[in-house]
This record gives structure tokens, C-alpha cells and sequence, in this order.
């Protein structure tokens, strides 16, 4: 049995440049220095999540000398990553643990340690959400000012101010959903994401993806206009630059933690096993350049995603696959607050994927997002409501519904937005309580997808938000029996005039019997 | 192993539309309606579709008269080849109705679909006969066909047509405008899918035989090309962007596989 590598949290390491980060730098440098045409080049493997001619070129990670491979080549390895889908998180698995392998041969050959491994960054721990030092600054600890894990292209939450993520804006709820997979009609979209083939960009996210997954790549990334009136967004706010950012692959690697840790938590978490997922062979294999086994040159290694459920049989592991964040995963005891009693004995399981689901409500039309944020009646229809409310009533019985805000064709000309949506009953927020906030949502890769010519034909994406908790407390003080309920949907950070986000409908679904 | 929820929701769909196709392709082998305003003869064989003996001729000449007179053949061939090719569609207007419309806005999404595409498939047959009635030779009109439908097969315009098809808006929950928008999108949608096909869906009416066969062979082609991904337009954009789509799955791995190519030892990047 080969080694088993530890991926350790880069805030916990003994300084800022501990051994992990700075050899880190030293293969980031050595696999930047390679030109682009190179499998085990920098750019190839930011490629292989996504590439985009003019927006490289924006960047200024696209020179005129660079050749641009072969579409052959590029159809084999590029835009290859899985998004909106049930390969999310076994795609980015197998994507990290060859791009690990391949700075960790640049690692050797530069005289470093042959066990390094990719450090993660758990945003969700205490006095930890702050870019790691070594990323925010262009020195090496030498004083030299190129280091390569230092980004300009990272512009934070707070529209080009410092780069950090705001724990008001991720949550961990993904971690308490009970089914790896989910829905794209209204519903849960589980876990791990939504059924499907090989899925470069699919229209729903799974859970983890939505949050903090998405909302982490907005919130370093960030968008916003300079003091020229130009448009500034991050390499991290787009699928099709993210790659190209030394951060993305702490941020994946914590995404990759969580997945294990959703694993053991419960125990009776468990990814799927059709074999659509465990061994499907679509008509683009998942495949990866990897350094030759000889050492000389690059070969392909393929993968199925069934393969990579199993970290031991992976060769790795984190340093705490106990906490999310600060701590355990918390058992949700949400029937025994809505019933006030305990819940019947073998009863306890709750919705999962699995349970109905139906339309609610929905507001009367498409609405534009301003920096001001807008405001928008979801109009309840009585059947479906009362369907809840029921459910609820009868919490101590059975599994009462979940709720589901849906956002749906959500288009943008701009990535890197993140928006705060609040659900209420019309005329509540006004009494000096704070609104019920429902959650962030980020536009991660909306912009591709609003273009009617590309892989989602421009239906733009769709976010849903559980609201389940929402509801259960309009249901408690008696304020969820109305005719529509008012969701305002806020950017945290002002939107330039000229790029404004458009929701083709607001609407609201529950999940139950 | 279990089915998942998704893929549970998709068979819901898809089963009713493919057993109305089903029935669509027994009459239409069984019971063949008009599908041409062509003169007909009994000694010509049954297997064709716009010849048969059993057809009678349209009682009113005029251009009205020849398309009532071909519309049900049409509408029949439209069930039969394009509703399997709904699911994606259908389901979109079920999951997004209320429970107590999704029985009216799905019918309603299917007749403006139905309609407009037959409309189009109707006037394909009727130009299909008034080639033959002006004296073409049906060879050369079936050769004809057959270069159109290949150059329209690989060309960035077909290639828009087909993304389009793909698109999925959001409609009106309550009112009126719950019936009003999904009429407009399968009206739409049969516009894109019309734009999309009508070259290959016009070889059916020159065949001189094997209407049927054609038709279902026409039927897998679609549906392959349905299903993918949308992508640039371009010539040749299909083939260009999924080299191995539609390869069997054994085939399209000894393809993909370049000499290097290595399966199941993990990377360790320590040579």
C-alpha cells in the first residue's frame, strides 16, 4: 500500500510560509513556467476546468506567442469540469488529486519533500475566513516580488475592497441534507447535485455547490468598477478563469473535506450508487495529464466518479474530517420544535430527495436586480399551502414538508455577484425585526450561461434556497397562513448600472408526502 | 442500486409521450394516412406511405383542400417522430405548473407544439408533391433532398435552430398567462425544431419505398442530435465539439485512449 498524504489546514501550518505553502509557491512557479501547450503546464490545467480565448486575454494570461492546442487536445482534456451536476464532486476529486500530483513531481524536482501535499482553507473555522498571507502579498518571505500564489484578480465582498470571506454571506447547511443526490424540478438538489450526464454546465446546483462552494468563489473573486467606470471581476468569479487562481485549489480541497466529512456524519450518508454514477462512460471520459510514470512527460489517467468515493483507496486524507467547520455537523431537531413533543418512534427519518414535490406559489413575472435590490409578491396558491401547513401541524407523526425558494433563469452579463434573498410575509419585516434572511445565492459561471449559443442554450442558472426554516418560524407565530409571501432579493455589493441581473421567476415549492 | 429521483421524474415524462409515439408509429404501419397529394395507383406497393393504394386522392384540389387533405398524415408522423424527443420540454412545464394545471398546461404545450410543427411538416409534403407534380424526375428530387439535408445537417444555421430548441423559460404560475406562456413556448419551440430538422424530416415524402424505416432511422438521428449539449455554431459543430457522441461506449474508449492512457493506479506525481 503506497503512502497516504495529509492534506492539513493552511491556517493551522506553523506559519505563514511553513513547508506545505512554500513548495507550494515553488511547483506553482515551476508549472507557470511552462508554456501553455504543456499538459502539466499552469494554464493547461486552469484550462481544464475552463478556458475562454477573449476573457484569457482580458486577464493577460494569453500572450500572442502562446500556442493554442490542438482541438483535438482540447476536446480530450478542456472544459472538462463538472458544474449543476452529480459529478461535481467526484469530477473535482480526481481533477485535485492530479494536479497534486503533478506539483508535487515539480515539488521533487526542485528538491523539495516527496510526501507534500495540497494544504486546504476552511473559511468556516474561527479567525480563519482571511485569504491566507502568502497569498495576499507579491513577496516571497525573501523579500523577492514574485510570488506566484499572490493574484491582482482578487477583488473580495465589498465590491474592490480587502479579499476575505464574509461568514454572514456561506453557511454549512448542505451538510445536513440526507441524500447525495437531488432534483432540478423545484425540490431539494440534494448533497452532492442533480442526476445527470457529463455535465460541463448544467442549469442547478447540488447543495454543497451552491454553498459555500459557489459563494466562495464570488466572495474572493468578487465584481465591481474601478475608479475609472471599469468593469473589475476575479480570475476565482468565473468557471472559465478559476483555475488560474493558486487559492482555487485550497477552496476546492476544503470542498473535497466537506464531502467526507458529509460522509460520516451521519454514517448513513452515502454517495450513490446507480451505475449511471459509479461507472458511466459518457461520451467525454473524466481524464487528466498526469506526470509519467517513468517520469519523463505527462501521461492520461482516467477515472470514473465510483472510484473516487474512497479517500483510503485514494492514498490521502485531511487532518480533521470530524468538523465541518468549528465543529461537528449539528442534528437538525427541527419536528420536535414544530411538534413541541417528541417525534414517534420510527418516524425520525426526514424529507429527502425522494418526497413529492410541488409548485407553491410564484411571483407574476421576470424581475431586474439593481444595487438597490428589488422586491417581488410570491402569490400562494391555497391547495398546496394548506399542504404544508398540515404537514406541519403534524410534525410529531410524520416527516413534514420541506420548502423551497426557487430563483429561475437567473441571467447576467457579469459573474462574481453574490445576492442575499429574504422571504417574509408582506408588512413583517416593517416591525422592527430583523427580515428572514433565506440565504446567499452566487452567480458563479451565469454569465456563459446566459448566452444563447453556449451549453445552456441562455436559460441562464436557477437557485434554489431551502426556506424550510423560514417557514417553520412564520408557521410557529401563526404568519405563514397568507396569501403571498414578499422576497427581496439584494446584492451584497453594489452591481454596476450596466450589468444588471435579471430573475425570469421567483417561485416557491414544497417537498413531502 | 436504485433508480434516482431525477431520473424517476424523467421516466414519469417520458413514458406517456412515448407510448402516444408508439401508437402514432402502429397507425401510421397499419392504417397509413394521405402523406402526399400524388396521383395513386392500386398496383403500387402498400409499405408507401404517400402512394398508397388505400389513399384516396384530396376531394379538393385547390392549396387549402391539399393541405387538410395531408394534415392528419402529418400530425401522425409528428406524434411519431418528435414526441419521444419531448421529455426535456414536457417536464420543464410539469415541474413548473401547479399540480392542479400541469394536466392543462402540458396539453397545452403539446397541441401549440403539435400544431405548428405539423403545419410545417404539411407543407414539407405538399412541396414534396408539387416537385413530383411538375414533372421532377423523384430521383433527382431525392437526390436533391438528400444534399440539402447533409449541408443543412453541418451548418452553423441548423446548429442555432437545435440550441434554441434547448431553451426552457420561465412562465406564469396562475391566470390566463399560465396557458397564454406555454402556448407561446411550445409554439416556439416547435419553430426552433422545425428550423432544426425540416431537411432530414423532408426525405420521408421522396422516398419512393421504405417510408417507414426511413422515418424511424430519421427518428434515432434526431434523437442523438436532440440530446446533445448545444455548442457554437459552426460548420460541422457537432462533430467538431463531441468526436465520440453516439460512438457505442466499448468503441468510443478504444478511441479516446491515446497510447499513455492509464486506468484505475491513482497519480501519485513521485516517480
Amino acid at each position: 500500500m503506497a503512502e497516504t498524504h495529509t492534506r492539513r489546514n493552511v491556517w493551522d501550518l506553523e506559519d505563514d510560509w511553513a513547508e506545505p505553502i512554500y513548495w507550494y509557491a515553488r511547483g506553482v512557479k515551476a508549472m507557470q513556467a511552462r508554456p501553455l501547450d504543456d499538459p502539466l503546464s499552469w494554464r493547461f490545467y486552469g484550462a481544464i476546468h475552463g478556458a475562454d480565448r477573449q476573457l484569457w486575454q482580458f486577464f493577460g494570461y494569453l500572450g500572442a506567442n502562446d500556442t493554442w492546442p490542438s482541438l483535438q487536445v482540447r476536446n480530450t482534456y478542456w472544459a472538462q469540469c463538472q458544474h449543476g451536476s452529480w459529478f461535481f464532486l467526484p469530477w473535482h476529486r480526481g481533477y485535485l488529486l492530479a494536479f497534486e500530483a503533478t506539483v508535487r513531481a515539480a515539488v521533487v524536482a526542485e528538491g523539495g519533500p516527496a510526501d507534500w501535499a495540497l494544504p486546504y482553507w476552511n473559511y468556516f473555522k474561527d479567525g480563519q475566513n482571511g485569504l491566507p498571507r502568502a497569498f495576499a502579498s507579491a513577496a516571497w518571505p525573501d523579500g523577492q516580488d514574485d510570488n506566484p500564489l499572490f493574484v491582482e484578480q482578487r477583488y473580495g465582498p465589498g465590491a474592490l475592497g480587502p479579499v476575505f470571506v464574509d461568514l454572514a454571506q456561506v453557511d454549512l447547511d448542505a451538510m445536513s441534507e440526507p441524500d447525495f443526490t437531488g432534483v432540478a424540478s423545484g425540490g431539494s438538489t440534494g448533497f452532492g447535485g442533480v442526476n445527470t450526464g457529463f455535465e460541463h454546465s448544467g442549469t442547478v446546483h447540488g447543495g454543497i455547490e451552491d454553498q459555500p462552494h459557489d459563494v466562495v468563489h464570488g466572495l474572493v473573486g468578487g465584481v465591481g468598477e474601478d475608479a475609472n467606470g471599469n468593469l473589475r471581476f476575479g480570475l476565482m468569479s468565473t468557471p472559465d478563469s478559476a483555475g488560474l487562481d493558486p487559492i482555487f485549489w485550497l477552496h476546492h480541497a476544503n470542498i473535497d473535506r466537506l464531502w467526507e466529512v458529509w460522509r460520516r456524519h451521519p454514517p448513513t450518508n452515502t454517495d450513490p450508487t446507480s451505475r449511471r454514477w459509479v461507472d458511466e462512460l459518457f461520451e467525454r471520459a473524466f481524464v487528466m495529464p498526469v506526470p509519467a510514470a517513468d517520469g519523463q512527460g505527462d501521461e492520461a489517467w482516467t477515472y470514473t466518479a465510483g472510484e473516487m468515493s474512497d479517500l483510503g483507496a485514494l492514498g490521502y486524507t485531511y487532518d480533521d474530517l470530524e468538523n465541518a467547520g468549528d465543529a461537528p455537523p449539528a442534528a437538525p431537531d427541527r419536528r420536535a420544535q414544530l411538534a413541541g413533543a417528541p417525534v414517534r418512534a420510527g418516524q425520525e427519518a426526514p424529507v429527502g430527495s425522494s418526497g413529492n414535490v410541488e409548485l407553491v406559489g410564484a411571483n407574476s413575472g421576470p424581475v431586474t436586480v439593481g444595487s438597490g435590490g428589488v422586491g417581488t409578491d410570491v402569490r400562494l396558491d391555497p391547495a398546496p399551502r394548506e399542504a404544508v401547513r398540515a404537514s406541519l401541524d403534524a410534525a410529531a407523526d410524520s416527516p413534514p414538508d420541506r420548502v423551497f425558494l426557487n430563483l429561475e433563469n437567473i441571467r447576467s452579463t457579469t459573474d462574481g455577484v453574490v445576492l442575499a434573498v429574504y422571504v417574509d410575509a408582506p408588512g413583517q419585516a416593517d416591525g422592527g425585526r430583523p427580515e428572514r434572511l433565506a440565504g446567499h445565492v452566487a452567480l458563479f459561471g451565469v454569465r456563459k450561461a446566459s448566452v444563447i449559443d453556449s451549453e445552456l442554450a441562455g436559460n441562464g442558472v436557477t437557485k434554489v434556497l431551502d426556506i424550510t426554516g423560514v417557514v417553520d418560524a412564520m408557521h410557529l407565530e401563526s404568519t405563514f397562513d397568507v396569501a403571498s409571501l414578499l422576497v427581496r432579493i439584494v446584492p451584497t455589493a453594489p452591481i454596476p448600472d450596466r450589468y444588471r441581473v435579471t430573475i425570469g421567476r421567483v417561485s416557491v415549492y414544497r417537498q413531502g408526502r | 442500486m436504485t433508480i434516482t429521483p431525477a431520473a424517476r421524474e424523467r421516466r414519469r415524462v417520458r413514458f406517456p409521450l412515448f407510448l402516444a409515439a408508439a401508437t402514432a408509429w402502429v397507425l401510421l404501419a397499419v392504417a397509413p394516412p394521405p402523406m402526399s397529394a400524388g396521383k395513386h395507383h392500386a398496383s403500387e406497393p402498400h409499405d408507401h406511405l404517400s402512394m398508397s393504394a388505400t389513399v384516396p386522392e384530396p376531394s379538393d384540389p385547390t392549396l387549402l383542400g391539399t393541405v387538410i387533405h395531408l394534415l392528419p398524415g402529418a400530425a401522425l408522423m409528428v406524434v411519431a417522430m418528435m414526441w419521444p424527443l419531448l421529455g426535456p420540454a414536457v417536464g420543464h412545464v410539469h415541474a413548473r405548473s401547479l399540480a392542479r394545471r400541469r394536466q392543462q398546461t402540458v396539453a397545452s404545450f403539446l397541441i401549440a407544439y403539435t400544431l405548428g410543427w405539423t403545419l410545417a411538416a404539411t407543407v414539407l409534403a405538399a412541396s414534396a408533391a408539387a416537385a413530383t407534380a411538375v414533372g421532377l424526375d423523384p430521383g433527382v428530387v431525392l437526390a436533391a433532398v438528400l444534399v440539402v439535408a447533409l449541408v443543412w445537417e453541418v451548418s452553423p444555421s441548423k446548429q442555432r435552430c437545435l440550441n434554441r430548441t434547448h431553451r426552457h423559460p420561465a412562465f406564469a404560475a396562475f391566470g390566463p398567462a399560465a396557458v397564454t406562456d406555454v402556448v407561446r413556448f411550445g409554439t416556439t419551440h416547435a419553430l426552433w425544431c422545425v428550423g432544426s430538422c425540416w431537411a432530414l424530416m423532408l426525405i420521408p415524402f421522396v422516398v419512393p419505398a421504405g417510408h417507414l424505416p426511413v422515418m424511424g432511422v430519421i427518428t434515432l438521428w434526431l434523437a442523438h442530435d436532440r440530446f446533445a449539449t448545444p455548442t457554437e455554431p459552426r460548420w460541422f459543430a457537432s462533430r467538431r465539439d463531441r468526436p465520440h457522441r453516439g460512438v457505442p461506449a466499448p468503441l468510443r474508449k478504444r478511441l479516446r485512449a491515446t497510447p499513455a492512457a492509464v486506468h484505475g493506479r491513482v497519480p501519485s506525481g513521485r516517480s
